[in-house]
Order: structure tokens, then C-alpha cells, then sequence
């Protein structure tokens, strides 16, 4: 068995990796990744997931309702670390499949898998809590710059992690991006990765002052020009797993179940078939049993 | 598969109070009080729609809306109801009016785009995106067909009278507890913005407290608190209630600048947030008051 098929199955019994074997899976993701587009081909059959964020025991929930990797072939869109327990697991196991198997997954960044944002919302602290050093946290941000921006499937469908920008009117445009850097706060880059759909007409911007919206007419505007059929995205809970919008023209998949261990809401994957014929899979989180979090019953407090 | 997770029950201490505890463990009958809370995943798309209508069409709502979610203590003598739900808290949202906040990177955004937003015609989608809200919870006499409740009203009426810290410091049994959360919004990773509700009940009290708190990352946290307190020492047809709120707010800057902590993990969550505000005031302190609640 080699180096790399024992990493894979100590982390799939949830066990982090010692950090000089961090290091020398971080090497060779980025021999791979380096080599991918910033519009990735992917070939269909393939199945697409949405925001994971640290659920690990809900995404071996997810492969036992999708299928093993390598046997089926998965499109991640992103969004791997944060708000979750287990955030080091979750996205070295992804990493170690994606080394192992390169054309059977293909994992594109979400907004999350960024220095700045993973600071604030957890997988930097959960590095130096299970290493005692952000050296992790460190190789697996660098690690960030080389993931892909976007995917498009046989030519018709393309999937990105938050939306779309108006400096981008066509596919060639993305692939012009230098990608390798920390996810900034301006341009094209940005925007893919943060942007989101809504029920208006045009351009919107969102009332924080920050981020783009766009509405029905961009969406339609945006896949004739690129003769694609279908936006497939994640970036936002959405309660029942996945969620059209635009007439079919978009759609937001989700694939963290009970969302942060209490929203008790359901998840779900995207099947193409060979015909790029759709099927969603609905699944709910792991057992309470097998997820190793403590039960979510609140410990009486004298709170004040 | 159930997903309803119940409060925390102490079956021996309630025993001992001679109170029961109500079907399907969702609560407890004490001192003539019946408290209950339920715990449901978040609300669907389409009840998130249906909510949107009643809330003069609100544009947008939070994301993790526990929407069938609550915590409602009844006392049946004097038809006293007190309850919490995110509804009614999104309906003071909707009427409260505040200046619009901006995330911290929103200039430099903006700077960056000037070209490409005037010329993809770009409008802002305004509405409070913060979801603050002032609702403290909502009290309303329950005749159920009672004659000597009906007509009766209620109102909270300011006191000089602190809420007796004793009885609260106490380390009676905790005969039920529970935190039900009713909304929250990650503010699409620019913070969070909660509103929680805790209870405990107690042989001699219950208290609870109700929480709704911000942090816009950079810029500026909010801590809106409510507590009520019953009191059971007093022999009295009349419940005892007292409610003490408490307002903070302020931008880091400001706070920072009167002692608090600088933006970062001293505002992890509400509780840590409370501590840090504690060093600054009263700077940050944008209302305080106590009050009883007289029936009449």
C-alpha cells in the first residue's frame, strides 16, 4: 500500500495526518492542481456538491449516498473548511483523493478557502489546536491559490462556487485570470467566488456595501453567449438541499446537512448521467452515534 | 427521522418541587406556571415565502430562520403569556428604522468597481440586512374563557427595584433548561447576526434571556438583552415579574477606544461579546431600564 492510500484511509476514520506528511500531500496537490484550468473540463458522468465546511462524518454520509470515489466521479464546489469540528479532516481527505485520482474529482474554491476568511471562522484556530502551530493551516492556504475557479461539464454546464461578475461576459475571460494568490477583494476573481443570484433585473449590489447580485437576464445573457444550458453554484444554505432559480437556468446546490451541528435541515448532490440527465440525491447528517460530536443537548447553566 | 431536540430536564428536583413535567418532555408545570419551548430544524423555502408576505414582503430573511421554533411561559391564574418566536421579532425588525451599515472592505470594493458598476447600471438592494431587532418579546393575558381573566391588561411599568441577584447566584436544581435559537445570519461571511433564548426554572424563580447579537467583522457589534425574572417567594395571585433590558453597541474603534478588546476573538459569540462590552461601559451603553409588570 502506498504512502498516499494509507493517508486516504487514516483520514477516513476521521485521524488528521502528522504534519510532515501534510506537507509532502500539499506538494503533490499543487504538481496537479497547477496544471488545471481556471475553467476545468470535467466529463460527465459526474456528481456536483455544494458547501461542506468541515462536516466530516456528513460527507462519508455523502459518498455512502453517492458512491466511493474513485467509482463515482465528484465535482466539488467548494467552500471545504470552516464552522464545522473537522475542517483539517474534511479537506486533506478531499486533497488526498484529488492526488490519488485526478480525474475521477475535481475541487474548485469556494469563498472559505481563503486566509482571511478561514482567520475568522474557524479552520486556522482548529490548525493550531490539533498541531500546536499554523504550519497546516499554512500549507493548506497555499494550497487554496492553486485551486480552480470554475468547471464547465461537456461543454454545457458551468459550475462555480458563488456566481457571476460583470467583468465576465464569457468563459474566456476566466481562463485569462491569474488565479494563484489569496482570493482578493476586487476583480473577476472575487466576484466568482462571492457573488449570488436574486429575483431582480440586472446588476444589483448588495446592501453591505460589498458583493455583487445578479438577476434572471444576466443569468440568461450569460449562458447563450457561452451556449451553456445550466449555472450550477453553491455558496448559500438553501433548506431543502438544492434550489432553481431563472427558469432552470441556475441552480444552488447545498451539501452540509444540519448545518452546523443544528439547523436540522436536509442536503444534496447533483447525478448527471452521461446525457447530463439530472437527478438530485437528498440526505440528511450522520447518525448521532457516528458524528463523535457531543450531543447537542444543552447543558443546564446558572446563566446570568 | 425526529428532529426536535428537547430542553434539559431534572426529574428528581421537579419531583421534589411536588411540579410535573408536560408530555413529550417539552417542558415543566411549576408554581403555577406551564413552560414550555420546542426546537424545529429551520424553516423551508416555501414557508420562508410565506413568512416574506407577512412581513410587507420582505426582500430577504435569515437564512437559518427557526421559524416554528419557541419558548412561552403561560401562568393559567392570571392569564399572563409570555412568549418568543422569530416571527414576531422579524415583524419589530421590519419596523424598526436604522441607518444602513456597511461591511469594512465595502469603500474599497466600491473603489475597485466604479467603472464596471456604472456601466453594468448596478442599484443597491437595500433593506437591514443586519436583521436587528428591538423586539424583547411578547406578552399578551390569555382568557382562555375565564371571566375573571378577560379584560384584564398588562403592562410593564419602569421600577426602582433591581431584580434580586441572590435568588439568581443561588445553586438551587435547575429543574428545566433550554436555549432555543431562533434566527441567525452568517451576513454572507461578513459576521453574525443571532437571536437566542435561554431559559432556566428554578424551585424559587425562573429567568430568562433573551439575546440578539451582531458582529459586522471590522466595523461594529451590537448586544441587545432582555431578562425577566418571576419570583415564587412572595405569596401573591399576581406573578412577580421583573425585566431589566440592556442595549450595547458601538464600532470597534470606539469601543476599543474606551478599553474594550479590539475586534477578534473576544467577539467569537454573545457570551464573549458581553464580557468584552463590560470593559468599556458605560460607553456603549445605549439603554438600560427595569421593569414590573402590572395587570390591571
Amino acid at each position: 500500500m502506498s504512502d498516499l492510500d494509507r493517508w486516504i484511509e487514516q483520514l477516513k476514520r476521521c485521524e488528521p495526518l502528522a504534519e510532515k506528511n501534510v506537507k509532502v500531500l500539499c506538494e503533490k496537490a499543487l504538481e496537479v492542481l497547477v496544471e488545471e484550468s481556471n475553467v476545468q473540463r470535467v466529463d460527465a458522468p459526474v456528481t456536483i456538491c455544494g458547501d461542506i465546511h468541515g462536516q466530516f462524518f456528513d460527507l462519508m454520509e455523502l459518498f455512502k449516498v453517492g458512491g466511493e470515489c474513485p467509482q463515482t466521479n465528484y465535482l466539488f464546489m467548494g467552500d471545504f473548511v470552516d464552522r464545522g469540528f473537522y475542517s483539517v479532516e474534511t479537506f486533506l481527505l478531499l486533497l488526498a483523493l484529488k492526488v490519488r485520482y485526478p480525474d475521477r474529482i475535481t475541487l474548485i474554491r469556494g469563498n472559505h478557502e481563503s486566509r482571511q476568511i478561514t482567520q475568522v471562522y474557524g479552520f486556522y484556530d482548529e490548525c493550531l489546536r490539533k498541531y500546536g502551530s499554523v504550519n497546516v493551516w499554512r500549507y493548506c492556504t497555499d494550497i487554496f491559490d492553486y485551486l480552480s475557479l470554475s468547471a464547465l461539464i461537456d461543454n454545457r454546464i458551468f459550475c462555480v462556487h458563488g456566481g457571476l461578475s460583470p467583468a465576465v461576459s464569457t468563459l474566456d475571460q476566466i481562463r485569462t485570470i491569474d488565479r494563484k494568490q489569496e482570493v482578493p477583494h476586487d476583480g473577476a476573481m472575487c466576484d466568482l467566488l462571492w457573488s449570488d443570484p436574486e429575483d431582480i433585473e440586472g446588476w444589483g449590489l448588495s446592501p453591505r456595501g460589498a458583493g455583487y447580485l445578479f438577476g434572471g437576464d444576466i443569468c440568461t445573457n450569460f449562458n447563450h453567449t457561452n451556449k451553456i444550458e445550466l449555472i450550477c453554484r453553491a455558496h448559500q444554505l438553501v433548506t431543502e438541499g438544492y434550489k432553481w432559480m431563472f427558469n432552470d437556468q441556475l441552480v444552488t446546490v447545498w451539501s452540509a446537512p444540519n448545518y452546523c451541528y443544528r439547523c436540522g435541515n436536509v442536503a444534496a448532490i447533483l447525478e448527471l448521467d452521461e446525457h447530463l440527465n439530472k437527478s438530485f440525491k437528498v440526505f440528511e447528517a450522520a447518525p448521532q452515534d457516528v458524528r463523535g460530536v457531543p450531543a447537542k443537548k444543552a447543558a443546564p447553566d446558572y446563566f446570568l | 427521522m425526529n428532529r426536535r431536540t428537547s430542553g434539559t430536564i431534572d426529574e428528581p428536583a421537579i419531583k421534589a418541587a411536588g411540579s410535573q413535567i408536560l408530555d413529550d418532555n417539552t417542558g415543566v408545570l411549576h408554581k403555577g406556571w406551564r413552560i414550555e419551548t420546542r426546537k424545529a430544524p429551520i424553516s423551508k423555502d416555501a414557508e420562508l415565502d410565506a413568512y416574506k408576505a407577512t412581513l410587507d414582503n420582505a426582500k430577504n430573511l435569515p437564512e437559518q430562520l427557526f421559524g416554528d421554533s419557541f419558548l412561552r411561559l403561560s401562568h393559567a391564574a392570571s392569564g399572563v403569556c409570555l412568549e418568543f418566536k422569530a416571527l414576531d421579532a422579524l415583524h419589530a425588525w421590519r419596523k424598526d428604522d436604522r441607518p444602513p451599515v456597511r461591511v469594512g472592505t465595502a469603500q474599497d470594493w466600491m473603489k475597485a468597481r466604479q467603472k464596471d458598476v456604472e456601466a453594468s447600471g448596478a442599484v443597491t438592494f437595500e433593506y437591514d440586512w443586519t436583521y436587528t431587532t428591538s423586539y424583547k418579546g411578547t406578552l399578551r393575558i390569555e382568557s382562555n374563557g375565564d371571566a375573571s381573566v378577560s379584560g384584564r391588561t398588562a403592562e410593564w411599568v419602569p421600577t426602582n427595584e433591581q431584580m434580586d441577584r441572590s435568588l439568581l447566584m443561588a445553586r438551587d436544581p435547575i429543574l428545566f433548561f433550554d436555549e432555543v435559537p431562533l434566527y441567525e445570519s452568517e451576513l454572507d461571511d461578513n459576521g453574525a447576526s443571532q437571536l437566542a433564548v435561554k431559559v432556566r426554572v428554578m424551585p424559587e424563580c425562573w429567568f430568562v434571556l433573551l439575546r440578539f447579537w451582531l458582529r459586522v467583522d471590522g466595523v461594529l457589534v451590537r448586544l441587545y438583552e432582555t431578562r425577566y425574572m418571576a419570583d415564587f417567594r412572595a405569596s401573591s395571585e399576581q406573578p412577580q415579574l421583573t425585566r431589566e433590558v440592556r442595549c450595547c453597541e458601538g464600532t470597534f474603534d470606539a469601543l476599543h477606544a474606551a478599553g474594550a478588546p479590539p475586534d477578534g476573538p473576544a467577539y467569537r459569540d454573545a457570551d464573549s461579546t458581553s464580557t468584552a462590552l463590560q470593559a468599556a461601559a458605560p460607553i456603549g451603553v445605549t439603554e438600560f431600564c427595569t421593569e414590573r409588570l402590572h395587570i390591571s
